[in-house]
């Protein structure tokens, strides 16, 4: 095996090229939240020959109008899997030495959306020299982010004796979820080869690991544009109103509570709050000083007709330390209803808003997640 | 394992949605979901935006139901607009053009046949039958027609008023010597007849012409002519003034509805040509229905409050002459309502939700046109029949219908596979009682047709690549409040009416 680069990652789908819509044409790439178009290189490699691409959901260059509250449409092209394997291998360039040797593997612009089903390792060590080149390794650890995901022992795992190669399956550490989407969002992703030799390896030249992570997909949800959180009914916007701005709260230490009462007096930390139910970060899809989107728990109903919704933020300015409420909010449905057309090349779609007027004034959303998602390949 | 060993599979073509059977089984070639997508040439791209429709300070809100109606001189629209307790119909003639035409309690759809520049308006609503819910036409409605001018719509056909027509020798002229029965027949602005009023007989004089005074004036700015008729010579008179044959005298016209008198007309009985007789037997209110068609030049009415399996039929020529004697025609009653007509080549087929049936027009009347049975299985909803282009009428060399088993191509029988046929899935999970939402349109320069389903989004098939069950390319689009109606104005402008969301909708 020769790789040209060391360190990076690449991408071989055993069976199917998974290099498909969701980058585009090279022509066509462009900047992406996660991913610079450097990376795309990456996955345009020269052994993945014969690439037919889909041009997917290609609103590249969203424009928000003139005025009014805007968010880009994206789209999500979706790619299912199933019994193909996919191999993320991780390769770790020449190694000179004879002691324990560790390498980490932290890819924040790893694809997002994965997520790993039965993950098995497969390690080469042909290119160790020496009479004892595999003896004396006493075990392969595979760590993710410091636990121990796996180990091999020689002599009881199928890299056995003087086997330069072989394969096993990661028994995933409960707790450690190997969905990489979650990955992404919080850490990166990492994986750590710990080789333990006992004593020297004699004569050694080189210790050249390879790692392939095959996984098994079920699903493999690669994002287009930008990554979003499915969208359930009962998906709501709120519209800033009364002049409150929320940009003075650090977007990651609001909460959010919906259907909270006044008058509250048992928790002097939300004067003027009372039951209510909070709303998880996970359901908040988008927040900035004019727009706060979120999903609704489910089984709350949606609360037409108005509610409270009370925002509880922290500032990010020195304007105030702590949590307080900031905002109540009748929540209600805006009545979008009446005559719409379909206007060829409109990137959002724009709705009346009978919330006021005469004159309706109008309001610019993002269309409903426009997605596709294929059937499996190999199924 | 050599994971370098891979082949390419090619998805530079994607077929659309597949939504039959078990999920696993979706070919590669095409999608097991996806949503608010659409087909350029080969490519897949985001839909287009929703935009507004209309620019007036306060458009048409809540809409319920809209059609294409071309008028005489441009291509419009029909909308119903619903406040939870009465239906509005509007009609918008451009984006800052708008007028209310109609406003009924009750109304929360119609059906709608536009002629010769007007349009034909029929009330319906859901009715419940156990479990069943069916569509027919409001009770103690009629069927309304519209001049397209922003005018008031107003009951087709028209009452008459009472009155006896005056009658005496007039200046020197000729008639036939002899007892003749003479009338009056009213004319609307839409050029409906009514029947014979006013009804007296006089005995006319070989060199006389005949002069008639009284002639009554009827209720209604619709009303713009009133026509003498009159029998030929009665050798033998009864005295029953309606058992005598009546005709239409030349040139015995009154062009108004003022004037009360007709004096010095002169006419011989081989003038005598033009039968008034069958106008007794026309409904002076024709009853609100839940469809509406043209077939062969006659509007056809059906499924009226009293009579669901009744479909009423003009005379040719005269949308609002509907005789109550052999105007009709009576599809073999089953429990279910009629639902839909029109013609496909020269032939009249009706539908039930689950039959379709077959009349031709022989030349006679009505009652007497021969029935077929074309299918015990399928038939249609109220709207399921699509329009073509902005016509807002279903005439075609096919049909395209929405059954319950999908959505079929139609040319005198149903086309199987249904179109559908890749989405079956989909078109399963509607719920059949909702059937009434769904209206369809095609629209051949974009090779799509545009399904409402009832569900509230919008079924789009890309027929680019062919009209068939395996070449139509499937996909859906949903929006941030709720599609109740589509039509297309301007040949292939796509417009969509929307509701107010429901809460009870999430």
């Amino acid at each position: 095996m020769a790789f040209p680069n060391s360190g990076q990652i690449k991408i071989f789908p055993a069976g199917v090229s998974i290099i498909s819509g969701q980058w585009a044409l090279a022509s066509d790439a462009q900047p992406q939240p996660n991913r610079p178009v450097s990376d795309l290189q990456t996955y345009y490699d020269a052994r993945v020959p014969n690439v037919a691409v889909a041009p997917c959901l290609r609103r590249d260059t969203e424009k928000p109008p003139a005025s009014g509250v805007y968010v880009p449409s994206g789209g999500v092209y979706e790619l299912q899997f199933s019994a193909s394997t996919i191999g993320l291998e991780f390769y770790d360039g020449a190694y000179p030495g004879a002691v324990a040797h560790t390498t980490d593997f932290i890819k924040a612009d790893f694809p997002m959306g994965m997520t790993i089903t039965s993950p098995s390792v497969w390690v080469n060590t042909q290119t160790l020299f020496g009479p004892f080149r595999d003896r004396n390794i006493v075990s392969i650890q595979f760590k993710y982010f410091g636990s121990t995901i796996a180990t091999y022992a020689p002599g009881t795992g199928l890299l056995n004796g003087n086997q330069s190669s072989g394969s096993f399956s990661i028994i995933p550490v409960p707790g450690l979820t190997w969905s990489f989407i979650q990955v992404l969002k919080t850490f990166g992703f990492a994986v750590t080869c710990n080789v333990v030799v006992a004593g020297t390896l004699g004569d050694v030249r080189s210790i050249n690991i390879e790692c392939f992570i095959l996984a098994n997909y079920n699903t493999a949800l690669l994002s287009v544009s930008t990554l979003r959180p499915e969208v359930a009914p009962g998906d709501m916007s709120l519209l800033e109103s009364n002049n409150q701005s929320f940009d003075v709260f650090d977007p990651d230490l609001f909460q959010i509570y919906w259907d909270v009462q006044p008058g509250d007096t048992e928790d002097p930390e939300f004067p003027g709050m009372t039951g209510g139910v909070f709303i998880p970060r996970a359901n908040i899809k988008t927040f900035n000083a004019q727009f706060l989107e979120f999903r609704m728990p489910t089984g709350l109903g949606i609360p037409y007709g108005g509610r409270r919704l009370m925002l509880v933020g922290t500032s990010i300015n020195a304007f105030f330390v702590g949590k307080f409420p900031i905002q109540n909010y009748n929540i209600t449905l805006v009545d979008g209803s009446g005559l719409y057309n379909l206007t060829p090349g409109k990137r959002n779609d724009t709705y009346y808003d009978r919330s006021s007027g005469p004159p309706t004034p109008t309001v610019d959303l993002r269309m409903p997640d426009p997605r596709i998602k294929t059937g499996y390949f190999n199924g | 394992m050599k994971v370098r060993d891979h082949q390419t599979i090619d998805l530079s073509r994607l077929y659309g949605l597949w939504q039959q059977g078990d999920p696993n089984n979706t070919p590669s070639d095409h999608l097991a979901e996806g949503n608010n997508f659409q087909f350029v040439g080969d490519d897949i791209e985001s839909r287009d935006g929703l935009g507004i429709s209309q620019t007036v300070a306060a458009p048409v809100e809540n809409i319920f139901r809209a059609y294409n109606y071309p008028t005489q001189n441009a291509n419009t629209l029909l909308l119903l607009e619903w406040d939870g307790t009465t239906g509005r119909i509007y009609h918008v003639v451009n984006a800052s053009t708008v007028f209310l035409i109609l406003s009924i309690v009750g109304m929360t759809d119609f059906a709608f046949v536009p002629y010769g520049g007007r349009a034909y308006i029929s009330p319906f609503i859901t009715y419940d039958n156990g479990d069943l819910k069916f569509q027919k036409g409001m009770q103690n409605e009629t069927l309304y027609v519209y001049a397209g001018d922003g005018t008031n719509a107003r009951a087709a056909a028209g009452a008459t008023p009472a009155g006896v027509l005056t009658i005496a020798n007039g200046a020197a002229g000729n008639t036939d010597p002899g007892r003749h029965v003479f009338g009056v027949v009213g004319e609307t602005d839409s050029g409906f007849l009514s029947q014979p009023i006013a009804l007296n007989s006089f005995i006319t004089l070989a060199n006389n012409s005949v002069s008639f005074n009284n002639v009554p004036i009827f209720a209604g700015p619709q009303w713009v002519k009133r026509h003498i008729v009159a029998s030929a010579v009665i050798p033998t008179f009864n005295g029953n003034l309606e058992g005598y044959q009546l005709f239409f005298i030349p040139d015995a016209t009154i062009n108004d509805n003022v004037t009360i008198f007709l004096n010095n007309i002169s006419f011989f009985d081989d003038e005598l040509e033009e039968d008034a007789s069958h106008l007794f037997d026309n409904y002076a209110t024709i009853p609100a229905g839940a469809a509406l068609s043209i077939y062969h030049d006659r509007l056809c009415l059906s499924t009226t409050y009293d009579d669901i399996s009744l479909v009423l039929i003009s005379a040719q020529g005269e949308p609002e002459a509907i005789s109550q004697a052999d105007g009709l025609i009576i599809v073999p009653p089953d429990g279910n309502p009629i639902t839909n007509h029109g013609e496909l080549r020269d032939i009249f087929y009706v539908d039930k939700r689950s039959r379709t049936v077959s009349y031709i027009d022989n030349g006679e009347e009505p009652s007497s046109w021969p029935m077929s049975s074309v299918d015990n299985s399928l038939g249609t909803s109220v709207h399921g029949i699509a329009t073509v282009l902005d016509s807002g009428q279903t005439s075609s060399d096919f049909l395209i219908k929405a059954t319950y088993a999908g959505i079929f191509l139609f040319n005198g029988k149903y086309i199987f596979p249904s179109l559908t046929w890749k989405i079956e899935g989909l078109w399963a999970e509607q719920d059949r009682n909702l059937y009434n939402k769904i209206q369809i349109i095609n629209v051949p320069p974009k090779k799509c047709i545009y399904c409402v389903l009832p569900d509230y989004r919008i079924l789009v098939g890309n027929y680019e690549n062919g009209l068939d069950p395996k070449n139509i390319r499937w996909s859906t689009f949903s929006f941030w409040t709720i599609v109740n109606a589509i039509a297309v104005v301007n040949i292939d402008e796509i417009i969509i009416g929307c509701e107010n969301p429901n809460p009870d909708l999430f």
